[in-house]
């Protein structure tokens, strides 16, 4: 017998009872382990319990840890290179709306992301496994289709070889925090709106530093590019108008020094030369030592408002004047009246070539220089009565340019570039003219050196968006009369007191200051506009528009005056008029005219002697405000009894009202005081043949 | 279970870990299948081998609870906790 065929079945056997050892252990039915190394026996209820423990430590570690995960008060949620979700904490379920079990291995962004974001979502992902940490805020979608916003802090997840097997995110739920950000950049963008809108700048400065800023707003105002600004107080100042720049800085100093709030209001000079009021508000923090740390502030362009406020004051200086003008006026242009009068009846009795005749022609001229003045006044206090007619301003232009030569220096050509179709005017004659020789001779005072005058007309539509400083236009046709010229402009400041009566930019003796005001006042009397463009070094346009005549017009016929006739004059007068010397004076004249005069001093005499004399009496000629009834009024009652009965008006100045009183009377004969002789005598002519 | 004939000389020793929970079943079980089966005849040593690891070492023995048939030959080991009787019978019986 071979011991190999004895072995076998022994082999057979003991792989047998290998088996059967196995299956005993796998079933759990052994207890030790005899260990051939320490020759000892080993309790397998040691090593398991060795086992169990180490696995109830590795429960418990694990519980721990995931009850971290499950009160961290973050969103905790790994997942793997495909954006499947391997964990997510209580949290995350707490804030998606799902459970542990419907959460894990689901894709992330399939799931939890919404699909207007996702693509983006991924690929942000795919930046995150390539190794871009940075903190990242998304939108998720929660369970309900709700919306959260929040914020991952990232890590990756390697193996042990290193590498990269998923991602590792806690996330904080900003969602308030977003929404609050949100509103705030809202509210803060209103605020901003509301400032820009407003033209609010904002300014702080940082005494630390010495650093200023100013907002682009601020930028604006004083005419510098977004950015522009130089940063240092000493750039500001630079920009404040020269005159300005003492009673601001004392301003400043006194802030700083007391911590109170400031205001200011300067001009600023920007870079094109124009110059804007800003009105600013500060407050300046110190330290305890008194010392400055911070400004801030804002500023605000108040050009508009301030020259609006300076021409309301100035409006209402020129109503001023106005009323003192013709308060004085009326009595003043009796006087001068008076004065003409009876130095012309001298003159009649004095030799020309005498002494006398010399003195009584100072006398004449002084009180005609007089005349002239207190007219202007009135013009420009718009008291004067105005006789307005259809003017055709191409010709009343080329009529006048004869008159302009001998006026101007030889080395000023004036041209003429009448417009075509220009319809006619609505002005009183005479004014107009004086409009236009106002404005030629101021355009010629702007060009000592010489220059060219151009005089244009033309057909003009204004809307209500036309710039006239004081009024707002009443949209319609008018017709335009320019005055250009190559000259000097003007400032600012020459340009804001243009109107203002006595303003002159000419040497003391030369020119009134009352030329431009007088044009002034005549324009808006006419119900027209006037407007001033002026290029310092390039010459000034004044612009006057006129209304357009709506009535038809009245047929041509020789505008001259008519030439008196030689010959006496003869008929009736009743002459009406309060003022004694005036009274003579006009009696006087009349009579030596020929006429039988009769004088009352007051409406009511004048009724009596009127009834008295019947029929007889040709002509009315009254004076328009008298105590008691005036001129107007008087006429109405005559007329009652008889309608046909003539009436001429003298007037001064007056009231504006005067005017449509008596032209509501259909006729509107008038006698401008102060007159002289032949004027009045053409006058009661005209009247009395009417 | 038909009792089977008692031979002379049944050896078995049973190698147990002091009171371990398996030990005591098979020690439990061994004595039961030994008086239900072979009456008196039969001669079962129990070795704890906490207190003697070296007569397990001399035996060959690598786990407990390990039953060993020294006689009649051939030898014969059944492991576990002898729960199942007719596993063991067919062990003991086996020749």
């Amino acid at each position: 017998m071979s011991p190999d065929r004895r072995t076998r079945p022994e082999l057979i056997r003991q792989l047998q009872e290998a088996e059967a050892t196995i299956t005993a252990l796998l079933s759990g039915q052994i207890d030790a382990v005899v260990d051939p190394k320490s020759k000892s026996t080993v309790l397998l209820s040691r090593a398991q319990d060795a086992l169990r423990k180490s696995e109830d430590r590795y429960r418990r570690e694990r519980d721990s840890a995931q009850r971290y995960l499950d009160t961290a008060a973050v969103i905790m949620l790994a997942l793997d290179v495909n954006g499947r979700i391997t964990l997510a904490n209580r949290q995350a379920c707490s804030i998606l709306g799902w459970t542990v079990d419907e959460l894990l291995g689901r894709d992330w962004f399939e799931m939890c992301i919404p699909a207007d974001v996702r693509a983006a979502a991924r690929a942000s992902f795919r930046e995150l496994l390539a190794g871009d940490l940075r903190t990242r805020a998304s939108t998720v979608l929660t369970r309900t289709e709700g919306l959260r916003r929040i914020e991952w802090r990232n890590t990756l997840v390697r193996d042990d070889a290193g590498a990269v097997v998923g991602t590792f995110s806690s996330g904080t739920d900003v969602t308030e925090h977003h929404q609050t950000a949100l509103a705030l950049r809202v509210a803060n963008e209103r605020v901003r709106f509301a400032l820009e809108t407003a033209n609010v700048g904002i300014w702080d400065m940082d005494y630390g530093t010495g650093q200023l800023r100013w907002s682009e707003t601020i930028e604006a105002q004083y005419g510098l590019l977004p950015g522009g600004f130089g940063g240092r107080f000493d750039d500001f100042i630079a920009l404040v108008h020269p005159d300005d720049r003492e009673g601001l800085a004392e301003t400043l100093g006194t802030a700083m020094r007391s911590g109170a709030d400031f205001t200011t209001l300067h001009r600023a000079l920007l870079p094109d030369g124009e110059v804007r009021w800003l009105s600013g508000t500060g407050r300046i923090q110190l330290d305890e030592k008194g010392k400055p740390i911070r400004g801030v502030g804002i500023s605000l362009d108040v050009t508009d408002r301030h020259l609006t406020e300076e021409r309301s004051q100035q409006a209402q200086k020129m109503e001023a004047v106005g009323r003192l003008a013709s308060g004085i006026a009326h009595d003043f242009n009796n006087l001068l009246t008076v004065i003409l009068g009876f130095a012309d009846f001298m003159a009649e009795d004095v030799p020309a070539g005498s002494q006398h005749g010399k003195d009584l022609a100072e006398i004449t001229k002084a009180a005609r220089r007089g005349r002239s003045l207190t007219r202007q006044l009135l013009a420009f206090s718009r008291q004067q009565i105005l006789q307005p007619t259809a003017i055709e301003v191409n010709d009343l232009i080329a009529e006048m340019s004869g008159m302009f030569e001998p006026l101007l220096g030889e080395n000023i050509v004036v041209s003429l570039a009448p417009g075509s179709n220009v319809p006619s005017a609505r002005a009183d004659r005479g004014q107009l003219e004086q409009i236009v020789m106002n404005l030629v001779v101021n355009a010629s005072d702007a060009m000592p050196a010489g220059g060219r005058i151009t005089i244009a007309t033309a057909d003009v539509v204004l809307d209500d968006h036309f710039d006239d400083a004081d009024y707002a236009v009443v949209p319609g046709h008018y017709v335009m009369i320019s005055v250009t010229d190559t000259g000097a402009g003007m400032t600012q400041e020459t340009k804001r007191r243009l109107f203002e009566p006595f303003f002159t930019t000419k040497p003391p003796g030369e020119g009134t200051g009352l030329g431009l005001s007088t044009t002034y006042g005549i324009v808006k009397q006419s119900l027209g506009y006037l407007r001033v463009s002026s290029v310092l070094n390039h010459g000034t346009t004044f612009e006057v528009y006129l209304p357009r005549w709506e009535g038809p017009l009245p047929a041509a016929n020789d505008s001259g005056p008519a030439v008196a006739p030689v010959r006496a004059l003869t008929g009736t007068l009743l002459l009406v008029e309060d003022e004694e010397g005036v009274r003579k004076l006009c009696g006087r004249i009349l009579n030596r005219a020929g006429y039988q005069v009769l004088e009352a001093t007051n409406a009511y005499d004048a009724e009596r002697l009127f009834l008295e004399h019947g029929g007889s009496i040709d002509l009315v000629l009254t004076d328009i405000v008298m105590p008691g009834r005036g001129g107007p009024a008087l006429i109405r009652r005559l007329r009652r009894n008889a309608p046909d009965v003539k009436a001429l008006y003298m007037s001064g100045y007056t009231d504006q009202s005067i005017p449509s009183q008596v032209d509501s009377e259909g006729d509107l004969n008038f006698l401008h005081k102060p007159f002289e002789a032949p004027e009045l005598l053409e006058r009661v002519r005209e009247a009395v043949l009417k | 279970m038909s009792k089977v004939p008692a031979k002379a000389g049944l050896r078995l020793r049973l190698y147990v870990a002091g009171n371990a929970p398996n030990s005591l079943r098979a020690i439990e079980n061994a004595t039961a299948i030994c008086t239900e089966h072979f009456a008196a005849k039969y001669d079962l040593e129990i070795i704890d081998l906490l207190v003697e690891p070296q007569r397990g070492l001399d035996d060959g023995i690598i786990v407990t609870p390990t039953l060993l048939k020294i006689s009649p030959l051939p030898a014969h080991r059944i492991v576990g906790n002898l729960a199942d009787r007719s596993r063991v019978l067919l062990a003991l019986a086996s020749k």
